[in-house]
This record gives structure tokens, C-alpha cells and sequence, in this order.
């Protein structure tokens, strides 16, 4: 029979013998083997979560389509999830925005097209609804592949400082996708996002004009009177959600005013702005630029016809984070669109005098916002 | 006659280990629970209202399929026309079942 002390030592000499082990396993590396596991397991955890996201997102797009007639909807989406565009050569960069627009342009038209053969007897806002919602998929799917490689290539390779990496921005990650997945929702839905403050702004300062014009690709312009000055107001069209050309559709404008002898005064552009991390959303700032986040193409035209007749260029922004931006327009962000209709009145009123004629654009989605 | 004296530092090292072991544990049971939370804490319930617009009164009501800022609703009266003129959505504090 073993006594209480031949079970303490027993006890001692194991644990000593578990202590050597331990301490000669640690050279070789174990606690880095250890911690791997955890981060493995950790970004496994989270991307059955994000795998979750991106077919919830499939099944929401295909019933979308679905219950609006789309002729063969799983094949429609499997080619605009896999889509691409190839950017150009920018080691060159003579006519790189050139280049990037008609590429941009393709990539719209290829769209427009596929949805248009997909879903011909849907209407235009139905049609852009099922194109976001694609893109959404689309998103959240390049999410969880992209980390899906990472981790299986971390592993292959044993490199632990790639999934240390991985597993920190996870949390930041899962984020991103979490907004994408809610956002599938309110696009569906057809709510207002944070991004259409923009065009918001405008419809408002029109007030709620009904001589709207379509004068580019998806892109309205209406003209009111304002405290004795032309305002002409451009946004893209609604309730769709799209974005429309608010570049090329002001570049258009001002060089019929030009061409007709008259120079605005003014060019303002109105657009939601992403707030840095403590700032609070819905909150105006008003600068001298473009305010317009595309990748290039419809920002540099702002910058181009302001800066060839010189007319000033203001941009008045409503701040909010990314997630705020893709989702259903909250209270704070609606009360930040009020404060920036009264802000771009002031403006107007401060930097231009009876008579004059002023430019101003809602950038941004304009997903339940009509005209 | 041998005596045995009893140490009471003995029993240290055991009862550490099992200290570490319980700790542990409990972080590997911390990391489970937090996981497992990872995907309820993104399903906050938002309400959507809708500001319709009669004159200068406005009234929200609960957002309905086929509103858009914007859109007219038809008479409200004395020749005016009932308007969208804003949509936005509140977070709802979700109710625990009891």
C-alpha cells in the first residue's frame, strides 16, 4: 500500500521530471508550437464564422433573384463573384486616369448587361439591387478566401509571424465583413445608407424638385432658386442604388455654362466622409477639394474643370465610419444631413452674391433617395 | 527510531501545479465562451422610420416596403401632397426572454 509520503515524492519527482521536459521542449521551440495552435484555432473559430457570412449572403442574393424572375441565377452570380478587374500599368502613368475609366466603364457596362439579360422584365432599381447584392457576396466571399489563404499558406510554410498577423486582424476583419453582411440587408430592403448623405443633402437644398433631368449615366441635374442665385444640383438617379458619374456629369455642365458665357462661382461637392476612431458621426467639416472617394476617374474631372476656369472648389463633408457608410442611414448621420443642408446654405450665401450660379453635387450611393 | 518530519513546503510544487492547471483551464474555457459569443454579438435588432411630411408637419411612421426619400404619397389635405422626407434607423435594445 503507498503512503502519503511515497505519494508526495512520486508527486515531486514527476513534476520535476514534467519541469526538465517542459524546459528542454521550450528550446526546441514548443511554447511557439503552443501559441500557433491557439492562433490557428482562433482564426479557424472566426473563419467558419466568416464562411457563414459569405453563404448567408449567397442564398440572400440567389432568393433576391430569384423572387424577381432572374433566368439562371446561380450562374449569373457565380460569374460577377468571380469577376475582376486588372488595374493599369501604373509605371507609366501618361493617361493612367484615361485608362482607368474606360476600364471602369467596361466593368459597369458588363454589369448593367449581365443583369440586363438576367432580369429583363424587372425595373432599374430592382435590377441595381440584385447587382449589389452580388458585389456584397462577391466581397464577403474574396474576404474569406483571402484568409482562408493565409491561414493554409501560414501553415504550409510554418510561418508563425503570418498567423500571429492573422489572428491580430481578425477581430478587425470580421468586422469589415460583419458590415458587408448587414448592409446586404439594408440594400435589400432599400433603405437609405450613411454614403447617400450626399445626395440627400442635395434633394434637400432642391427642395424636393421635380424638373429633374438625366444629363449622364445615371446621373440627374435639376436647377433651383436660391436666396437670387441658380443652383444647379446633381446627384446620381434614385431610389437605384447607384453612384452614377457626378464627374463627367459636371464636367458636362460647366462647359455648357462656359460655352454659353457663364462661369459659376461656386463648385461645392457634398459627400459622406470616413470619421477617424473617437470622432463623433454625423458631425459637418467643410474644406477646399474634391469631395468624392472614387478611385480617380470622377474626382480628377472635379479638380480639372474647377481648375480650368477657375472656379472655387468646396467640399462640405458628413463624417461616419465605414460601417455607418454601408449600412441604413442612422438618426445621427440623418441630423448631420440637416446641419449640412443649413452649412452649404451658409456657404452659398457667404461666397457668392445674387446672380450667381452655383454647382453643387451629392456624391455617393443613393440607395432610397429619389428625386 | 527514524522520525519523520513533515515540511510544510512539500506540498508547494503539487498545489502550484494545480493552480497553473486551473488557470489554465479557465482560459481555455474563457476562450470557448468568447468564441462562441463572436457570432451573436452582430445581431442587434434596428428599427427604420419613416418621416412623412405634410406641409410643415412632419410625422414618422414605421418604414414600409417601397418607401424612398422623396416619394410623394398623394394628398394630405388643403391641396398638399404627403412626401418621404427622410428615412433613418434606430438601434432596439433586444428584450431577454424570460
Amino acid at each position: 500500500m503507498v503512503n502519503g509520503q511515497d505519494a508526495l515524492a512520486w508527486i515531486q519527482a514527476l513534476s520535476q521530471l514534467l519541469f526538465i521536459a517542459f524546459l528542454i521542449a521550450l528550446f526546441l521551440g514548443l511554447n511557439q508550437r503552443i501559441q500557433v495552435y491557439i492562433w490557428t484555432r482562433d482564426i479557424r473559430s472566426k473563419l467558419v464564422i466568416l464562411e457563414g457570412m459569405a453563404e448567408e449572403a449567397r442564398r440572400r442574393t440567389l432568393d433576391y433573384l430569384a423572387r424577381n424572375n432572374a433566368k439562371s441565377p446561380e450562374s449569373l452570380l457565380n460569374k460577377i463573384v468571380d469577376f475582376f478587374v486588372i488595374e493599369p500599368v501604373s509605371i507609366e502613368p501618361t493617361d493612367i486616369i484615361r485608362r482607368l475609366d474606360h476600364l471602369v466603364n467596361i466593368r459597369i457596362a458588363r454589369f448593367r448587361e449581365e443583369f440586363e439579360k438576367a432580369m429583363p422584365s424587372s425595373d432599374l432599381v430592382t435590377r441595381s439591387r440584385a447587382e449589389v447584392s452580388a458585389e456584397i457576396t462577391s466581397a464577403l466571399t474574396l474576404i474569406q478566401r483571402i484568409v482562408k489563404h493565409y491561414l493554409l499558406l501560414g501553415e504550409k510554410t510554418k510561418n508563425w509571424i503570418l498567423i500571429m498577423q492573422l489572428q491580430l486582424l481578425m477581430p478587425q476583419i470580421l468586422r469589415i465583413a460583419d458590415s458587408y453582411r448587414r448592409a446586404l440587408n439594408d440594400f435589400l430592403a432599400g433603405y437609405p445608407i450613411g454614403d447617400s448623405a450626399g445626395a440627400l443633402v442635395v434633394l434637400k437644398l432642391s427642395n424636393f424638385s421635380s424638373n429633374w433631368v438625366e444629363v449622364e449615366h445615371d446621373t440627374v441635374v435639376t436647377d433651383v432658386d436660391f436666396e437670387g442665385r441658380k443652383l444647379i444640383l446633381v446627384k446620381a438617379r434614385g431610389p437605384a442604388s447607384t453612384v452614377g458619374k457626378p464627374g463627367t456629369a459636371v464636367e458636362k455642365i460647366v462647359s455648357e455654362l462656359t460655352s454659353k458665357g457663364v462661369k459659376p462661382s461656386l463648385l461645392l461637392t457634398i459627400d459622406a466622409a470616413l470619421k477617424l476612431e473617437g470622432e463623433e458621426s454625423g458631425v459637418t467639416a467643410e474644406g477646399v477639394g474634391a469631395a468624392i472617394g472614387d478611385i480617380g476617374p470622377e474626382k480628377i474631372r472635379f479638380e480639372r474643370v474647377a481648375a480650368e476656369h477657375k472656379i472655387p472648389l468646396r467640399a462640405l463633408i458628413i463624417k461616419m465610419s465605414l460601417e455607418e457608410a454601408i449600412q441604413a442611414m442612422n438618426k445621427k448621420i440623418y441630423e448631420g444631413v440637416e446641419k449640412a443642408v443649413a452649412r452649404a446654405r451658409e456657404i452659398i450665401l457667404a461666397e457668392t452674391k445674387p446672380g450667381d450660379v452655383v454647382v453643387v453635387a451629392g456624391i455617393g450611393n443613393t440607395n432610397g433617395v429619389g428625386q | 527510531m527514524v522520525t519523520q518530519t513533515t515540511n510544510p513546503l512539500e506540498w508547494i510544487q503539487p498545489l502550484l501545479l494545480i493552480v497553473i492547471m486551473g488557470i489554465l483551464l479557465l482560459l481555455l474555457l474563457r476562450q470557448t465562451m468568447m468564441l462562441s459569443r463572436a457570432g451573436e454579438a452582430y445581431s442587434k435588432v434596428q428599427r427604420v422610420v419613416t418621416l412623412v411630411a405634410c406641409g410643415d408637419k412632419v410625422e414618422a411612421r414605421p418604414f414600409k416596403e417601397g418607401d424612398y426619400v422623396g416619394r410623394v404619397l398623394g394628398d394630405c389635405g388643403e391641396g398638399r401632397q404627403a412626401r418621404i422626407v427622410g428615412i433613418y434607423s434606430e438601434e432596439v435594445a433586444l428584450e431577454k426572454p424570460r
